[in-house]
């Protein structure tokens, strides 16, 4: 990406955290502020009758004026009744005086009493209001991107319609608690500062990116606003809630824009809103990651990772979220979020993590990629996503703990476990009935390839032979249900597969103790691999033979080992695995074979038939 | 930008400027309560109110905001009484600077830059007013005062008749600012009671033993001079409309 984006995005982001500090201290300060009254001393009637008569009634009260008798120098005269009789001519002077001046009853300034709160400005005088303050934030962040690459919003450009799909909605995504600059008003303005912002990288790293306007229109409406009115009410939650968004909104938008423009033909005619999918997951995520946290097992990556595999499902297979009688898409969506993380957190370590969500990605992939068909068909398909993983990995587990050989764990990197994981998954995806109904199947096949890793103590095999190994266990116990792995395993013979596997690796380890490759041992590596995954095929088809014949299979191994050491000069390891495969049939077949003598050997590696 | 160093830069710029706007709350919650307790611990706790919001304005680097604290620290001030007498001045002058510091002056910060240059000459009518009130308690049973009293009620008039210039003079700005109605009205109301007041010492006067007439003719011109300016402006002198300040709550 451009560095210069880079600045000019993190310019932006630091603008958007500025202009919502200012827009609240701006709120705070145009709050209404108390204007209290002037003190004021008590207004008696003598007062009233001074001010009235003096000056312009003087001449009332002196000479010969009608109230003359009732005043003296600078105060009512000693006569009885003469502040009564000065009050009320008074009060009939002062009457007529405001007729007069046309200041009859009530005017400025005797109207309101009291302290009062007064705004700062008067009405629509002051700053602009929520809808101009996002208006001004989005001009801000969009002057930023112009002035890094200016066709990305020039007429017709990407950017332009995002810019005028956030326009569009503007009016949905004010709380009613706008007007007051409550909290989930400032979380709007903050969230469409980040939502755009991200939609502008994306659409810049993607020139080539068709979008539609009405498409993104959708995108806004059904993102936005659902995640700015789940504003929870407490500080905590609120606080939760932000910093959440915070860190996922931007990676979520970016998601989804990316989605809606590959994707064209999902959201063209589609007799439902596939946007609706995209809002309920959205939101759904940053529920998800508000309730788990982002600081422990669960980072940004691995909601972000589960998030887009959700939405890619989204987009190729719609009908999936359509909901159900009782489940509308927002649970459904909710509930997928909820028990692949709450699923994933109870696994054994280490998918109690990111890798763990890795596994619900991939069958999320899958399932996008394959339809449904390894899910019961009407069921609740996204409570099957967690639980398939799980089964995976509480097949895995019994390899990820044994405290003889340290497990897989010593064997695989997180990544190669992943992959392990992956292969067993893939091959139930394929395999309609594996997981579905309550089988625990895949489980099984899983826990039987881990429980004979778990016996590689002396690391014969590489991770790659491993992850081979697992493949080849995996399709053929998906093509030959309940052989190689019985799910019960107290059933005798109940997983013969791992016994072979395991066998094999006894007879490696003898091999090994008696010098290994200096004492002239081919079992390990490339022909240790191969001849598991020979055991393994042909266990498969033959499964009560190879329970009936294990001893002697295990017993061919070890003969073949001791023939090829003892004689380097003559045999190795493609002798080993030629006499192997052949042999295999046989004991498979007669049970344990004899002595094996030099011609029977020569015959057989000529190609001969098998006695 | 990772999201973490996003949340960094984000919780830095909040540290650093976004705290004004809550404390300012405060302060201003804090304010209206207190103003509402008429007591001599609440004048007490308006003055040191006063004084914490000027130390916020000083502090402040935002100069909308400082011009915000430095309104509160004002009418803090002056409704400390007695207690914010001293402050009222200071903190004026120095909200006056700031309001004169905005952009567009006061219009950036209508109501408060006129609050703030209206908190002086209203607190100091207050202070006269309590005097007066103080005069007033000593008028005898026979509707006099003592002729000791003459000049300090010429004062008394003289004090508030000036206060009440100032309020006028002030007035022509604040009309001509984008403020709310109700403070317009306010405004006019604070000069209605500062000219009832004015009346209220003119006519004490004339309860004085020996007051002269000429003076009291003399002041009653002087005092007919602000019952036509307020009438000009449409303001109705009835000073029976406005009630007495009660003293404090002895209890």
């Amino acid at each position: 990406m451009d560095p210069t984006l880079i600045i000019f995005g993190i310019r932006a982001l630091i603008r958007l955290a500025r202009e919502g500090i200012f827009a609240v201290n701006q709120f705070e300060r145009d709050r209404p502020a108390l204007f209290p009254d002037g003190v004021s001393a008590d207004f008696r009637q003598i007062d009233f009758i001074r001010n009235t008569f003096l000056p312009d009634h003087e001449d009332l009260l002196t000479g010969s004026g009608a109230f003359a008798k009732y005043w003296s120098g600078t105060a009512p005269a000693s006569v009885p009744g003469a502040l009564e009789a000065l009050y009320i001519g008074a009060v009939k002077i002062f009457a007529e005086d405001q007729a007069r001046k046309k200041q009859v009853g009530s005017r400025r300034g005797i109207e309101i009493g009291g302290a009062v709160m007064i705004k700062q400005w008067a009405d629509g005088k002051g700053p602009v209001g929520p809808i101009g303050r996002m208006v001004l934030t989005m001009a801000d962040i969009g002057l930023e991107f112009v002035g890094a690459d200016p066709s990305l919003l020039g007429v017709g450009g990407n950017g332009e319609k995002l810019l005028g799909a956030l326009a569009t909605n503007l009016s949905d995504m004010i709380p009613d608690d706008g007007d007051a600059m409550g909290p989930k008003s400032q979380l709007a303005e903050r969230f469409v500062g980040i939502f755009l912002r991200a939609g502008l990288e994306t659409l810049n790293d993607q020139p080539g990116l068709v979008v539609r306007e009405d498409h993104l229109q959708q995108l806004v409406r059904s993102t936005l606003p659902p995640i700015i009115a789940a504003l929870p009410s407490g500080l905590a939650e609120q606080s939760r809630w932000r910093d959440v968004a915070d860190a996922l909104l931007g990676p979520a938008a970016s998601a989804a824009i990316s989605t809606v423009a590959a994707n064209p033909t999902a959201f063209l005619g589609a007799t439902f809103d596939p946007n609706r999918a995209i809002g309920a997951l959205t939101q759904a995520m940053l529920q998800q990651a508000a309730t788990t946290g982002l600081k422990q097992e669960f980072t940004e990556a691995g909601f972000i990772n589960l998030y887009q595999a959700a939405l890619g499902v989204a987009a190729a297979r719609p009908e999936l979220f359509l909901g159900r009688p009782g489940t509308p898409a927002d649970k459904l969506a909710l509930d997928l979020f909820a028990k692949v993380t709450g699923t994933v957190k109870n696994a054994a370590p280490p998918f109690n993590s990111d890798l763990g969500t890795a596994l619900a990605v991939d069958v999320l992939d899958t399932l996008k990629q394959d339809g449904p068909r390894f899910f019961e068909k009407d069921g609740p398909w996204e409570n099957v996503v967690g639980t398939m993983a799980l089964q995976v990995v509480d097949g895995l587990k019994i390899g990820l703990t044994d405290p003889a050989s340290g497990g897989i764990k010593s064997v695989l990197s997180p990544q190669q476990l992943v992959e392990l994981a992956r292969t067993f998954l893939s091959q139930a995806a394929k395999t309609p009935g594996m997981v579905a109904g309550g089988s625990t199947e895949l489980q099984a096949i899983a826990g039987g390839v881990a429980k004979a890793m778990a016996e590689d103590k002396n690391l014969l095999l590489a991770p790659d032979d491993w992850l081979a190994i697992a493949g080849v266990a995996a399709e053929e116990a998906a093509a030959n249900p309940q052989r190689l792995f019985k799910i019960d395993p107290a059933t005798p013979g109940g997983a013969i597969g791992s016994e072979v596997i395991k066998d094999l690796l006894s007879v490696a380890g003898a091999e090994l103790a008696k010098g290994g490759r200096k004492g002239g041992g081919v079992l390990f590596g490339a022909t240790l691999r191969e001849a598991i995954t020979v055991a393994l095929r042909s266990a498969a088809g033959n499964a009560k033979s190879a329970v009936d014949n294990q001893s002697a299979l295990k017993g061919l191994a070890g003969t073949l080992s001791d023939l090829v050491r003892t004689h380097p000069d003559r045999y190795g390891s493609t002798e080993w695995l030629f006499l192997y495969r052949t042999l295999l049939a046989r004991v498979l077949r007669d049970g344990p074979i004899g002595p094996l003598t030099e011609t029977e050997i020569r015959k057989i590696l000529d190609g001969g038939p098998v006695a | 930008m990772s999201p973490s160093r996003r949340a960094l830069v984000l919780a830095v710029a909040l540290v650093t400027s976004g705290c004004a706007g809550a404390n300012l709350d405060s302060l201003d919650t804090k304010l209206r309560d207190l103003s509402k307790q008429n007591t001599a611990t609440a004048q007490s706790q308006l003055a040191t109110l006063a004084g914490e919001a000027q130390v916020d304005a000083k502090a402040s680097t935002e100069p909308k905001n400082r011009v915000a604290f430095y309104r509160v620290a004002a009418v803090a001030a002056w409704q400390a009484g007695p207690a914010g007498e001293s402050l009222v001045l200071p903190i004026t002058d120095e909200g006056m600077a700031a309001c004169e510091a905005l952009p567009a002056k006061d219009a950036s910060a209508p109501r408060d830059c006129s609050l703030i240059r209206l908190a002086a000459p209203l607190a100091t009518q207050d202070a006269l007013t309590r005097k007066l009130m103080k005069i007033q308690g000593e008028v005898g049973s026979n509707g006099k005062l003592p002729s000791a009293q003459l000049e300090p009620l010429q004062q008394l008039f003289d004090g508030l008749e000036t206060q009440f210039e100032k309020v006028s003079s002030l007035r022509g700005g604040v009309f001509a600012l984008d403020v709310p109605e109700d403070f317009k009205s306010r405004t006019d109301r604070e000069r209605l009671i500062i000219y009832c007041n004015g009346v209220k010492a003119w006519s004490l006067y004339g309860d004085v033993d020996g007051a002269p007439a000429a003076t009291f003719n003399a002041m009653a011109q002087r005092k007919k001079h602000m019952t036509d300016r307020l009438e000009a402006d449409g303001v109705a002198t009835d000073c029976r409309t406005i009630p007495a300040t009660q003293p404090f709550d002895a209890t």
